[in-house]
């Protein structure tokens, strides 16, 4: 909620009134509600791969040389829509600016830093996670069971709470370093868990 | 209070040494509590800033992933800061994320994050810490602690391990103190007793002990010298005096000697006056004796003479029978010796009973003007049949004195006896006069002559018995030779005195003095 109260308060007063409409409005408007909810969601998992880029390091080899740009991929339908173009607009990580590609197949993927996988590409999760084994690349999806088939983050929501569940293991395997700052405000998983 | 002055050197020594050690003390003490004071703000800051950096950056990964759980676990780790009174992280805009402890209210903590930097309010030291990661500010850390309490805890506990250093300090100054100060005050109170002593004892033959060469040696130095040179001069006083002694004890021996010598002067003198006592004695027994001779012998001597002058008148007289012319003359010579020889007896008798006391005396008033006048009746012919020329002059008033009369009249026939008796031609002067002499009234009668005088070197024994002047006159003037003798000796008795005045050829005067009673 503070996070919430962190918008303009023109946005507040509309959210206010949205919230007394949809009361009102009774079941209806309460899936109206899971709509907007899973909106702002999405909001926050967009902040959350931009503020991957400062809590996890990658291996010099994941860059082509020391100016290249980090590259926020995501991979099948894009959930985020403008914002995560707007949250990494401008922003500069380690003399890096960054950028965000689309990706709607596994091999459209070059050269990539943290990559979105979603929700429409989960029957071809193995295939990909299988595709990415030996490269630097933070995966991250808030599909179910993800870190256990060997992604690297997932995002949880729970109680209205946009949570990280880490494998360990998997990120060690794909050469990435995970600030332990991180770690503390995850949970962290090993592949026989979940 | 005594006051700092009148201090024993001692005292006055620890308490400097004592003193200036507290003095120096507290100033390091200040000094470091100074220096503390502001190292321990700047520290605090340091400390806070430091606690700031490290909270900051172990809670951007919550902050950033919107876990206000672990904010929270990572505030509340701060707990085991002390003096930590409030912490606060504000995520990106602002807005509060979490707060520490939990049980602060939301307007204890500022509404809005402020400039980083940490400062001192009142009391509380407080501050922002941006929360970096990866050069990107994710949020603002507010720490706010009590400096106050921190500071004042800091150095009450700097205080109390002070306290005993410090008296550790003091007990440590005052155990030099006290071994240092021996050192000084030692020597010093040595001297002073040293002084002392010598003022009591008047020993100067003392020396004080000289501790080392400092002023304290010199001052010793100095004494002793001083000593010295008054032991000197007490040797020479000594030296001085002892010559004094000497020669007062020679003074002494001198006086002691003298003193022998006039007692024996004084015993002879003595042993002198008694021989001269005893041959005086002598000589006036021996002389008594002749008078009580001669006194016996002229009574004895009288008779006879009384008889061959009465027989010799009768025959004189021609009651036997008629005398031829021879006889007559014969007679005569006779009868002219027989008086001579009977005045010559009464003389002697007269001055022998003088002589040895017999003469009784009767004061009686007696008039002067009478006795002359009586005397002159019978002398006046005397010296009328000398063709002489006899005056008497006697003042208008009578002279009455008180004396003996048988005496004074013997004296006066005496002395106008002799004026006749030596005198050829001119006049004979008799005067009576009473006068003032050195304060007494005396009476004198005076005998002058034109006669032939008295010779200078026979006026001196003129009143010894037996001297008539010379030889040859015995022959021309008939007398004894004891009158004038005769008259002295009775002049004094009655307390008189005959003086006389001659010039040879010209006359004499003889003069009686009698004073008055």
């Amino acid at each position: 909620m503070a996070l919430l109260a962190a918008h303009s308060p023109g946005w507040c007063w509309w959210r206010l009134a949205v919230l007394v409409l949809l009361a009102l409005l009774g079941t209806e408007v309460s899936a109206q509600a899971k709509v907007q909810a899973n909106v702002q969601d999405y909001q926050v998992e967009a902040v959350y791969l931009f503020n991957f880029t400062q809590f996890v390091e990658w291996p010099s080899a994941a860059f082509a040389d020391e100016q290249k740009p980090i590259v926020i991929g995501v991979l099948g339908d894009d959930p985020f829509g403008a914002y995560l173009d707007e949250t990494v607009r401008g922003e500069i990580v380690g003399n890096r600016p960054l950028i965000v590609r689309r990706y709607r197949r596994i091999e459209d993927v070059e050269v990539c830093q943290v990559l979105f996988i979603s929700r429409s590409e989960v029957e071809h999760l193995e295939a990909i996670l299988g595709r990415l084994k030996d490269r630097s690349i933070l995966t991250v999806s808030d599909a179910d069971g993800f870190t256990q088939r060997g992604g690297i983050v997932r995002f949880v929501t729970q109680n209205d709470h946009v949570k990280l569940r880490i494998n360990v293991e998997a990120a060690k395997a794909a050469g990435l370093t995970i600030s332990s700052k991180l770690l503390r405000v995850a949970d962290t998983v090993s592949a026989e868990m979940d | 209070m005594k006051t700092f002055r009148d201090m024993p050197i001692r005292r006055k020594l620890m308490l400097s040494i004592l003193s200036t050690s507290v003095v120096v003390m507290l100033l390091m003490l200040g000094t470091f509590f100074t220096y503390e004071f502001f190292a321990l703000r700047l520290g605090t800051v340091r400390q806070l800033s430091t606690l700031g950096e490290i909270t900051a950056d172990n809670a951007t990964a919550a902050l950033a992933f919107q876990n206000q759980q672990d904010a929270d676990e990572i505030l509340h780790g701060l707990k085991a800061q002390r003096y930590l009174v409030a912490a606060a992280i504000y995520d990106q805009s602002g807005q509060l994320f979490s707060r520490y402890p939990k049980t602060l209210k939301t307007k204890d903590l500022p509404s809005a994050p402020g400039d980083p930097g940490y400062r001192y309010g009142e009391s509380h030291l407080a501050g922002f810490q941006p929360m970096m990661q990866k050069d990107r500010r994710l949020g603002t850390l507010y720490l706010e602690m009590d400096g106050g309490a921190a500071l004042r805890d800091r150095l009450l506990g700097l205080f109390k391990i002070a306290l005993p250093v410090m008296a550790l300090i003091l007990l440590v100054a005052y155990l030099l103190a006290h071994a240092l100060e021996k050192q000084i005050s030692r020597p010093i109170l040595a001297l002073a007793e040293t002084a002392k002593d010598i003022t009591e004892r008047q020993d100067f033959s003392a020396r004080a002990e000289k501790h080392g060469r400092d002023e304290i040696g010199q001052l010793t130095d100095g004494l002793n010298e001083m000593l010295a040179g008054i032991q000197q001069r007490e040797s020479a006083l000594d030296g001085a005096n002892d010559a004094l002694r000497v020669e007062n004890a020679e003074r002494k021996r001198g006086e002691q000697a003298l003193q022998i010598a006039m007692d024996d002067l004084e015993r002879k003198v003595t042993e002198r006056t008694a021989e001269l006592r005893s041959a005086k004695e002598q000589a006036e027994s021996s002389d008594r004796l002749k008078s009580e001779f001669l006194a016996n012998m002229s009574h004895e001597l009288r008779t006879p003479m009384n008889a061959i002058i009465g027989f010799t008148g009768t025959l004189m007289m021609k009651l036997p029978g008629p005398l031829t012319q021879a006889q007559e003359k014969q007679l005569s010579t006779v009868q002219s010796s027989a008086r001579h020889l009977l005045s010559l007896i009464n003389d002697l008798l007269d001055v022998a009973k003088i002589e040895s006391g017999k003469v009784e005396l009767k004061f009686e008033p007696v008039s002067c003007t009478s006795i002359i006048e009586e005397m002159a009746a019978v002398l006046r012919p005397l010296a009328e049949k000398k063709g002489l020329e006899f005056q008497i002059q006697l003042p208008t008033e009578d002279i009455v004195i008180l004396t003996d009369r048988r005496a004074l009249n013997q004296i006066i026939i005496n002395l106008a006896n002799n004026a006749i008796k030596f005198t050829e031609v001119g006049r004979i002067i008799i005067a009576a006069a009473r006068r003032q002499k050195s304060g007494d009234t005396v009476t004198e009668l005076s005998f002058s002559d034109t006669g032939c005088g008295i010779q200078p070197e026979d006026q001196n024994r003129l009143f010894q018995a037996f001297s008539q002047l010379d030889s040859s006159s015995t022959r021309r003037y008939e007398g004894t030779g004891l009158g004038l003798h005769l008259s002295q000796k009775l002049a004094e008795l009655l307390g008189a005195r005959i003086t006389f005045h001659s010039e040879f050829g010209k006359g004499s005067t003889f003069t009686l003095t009698i004073r008055e009673a």
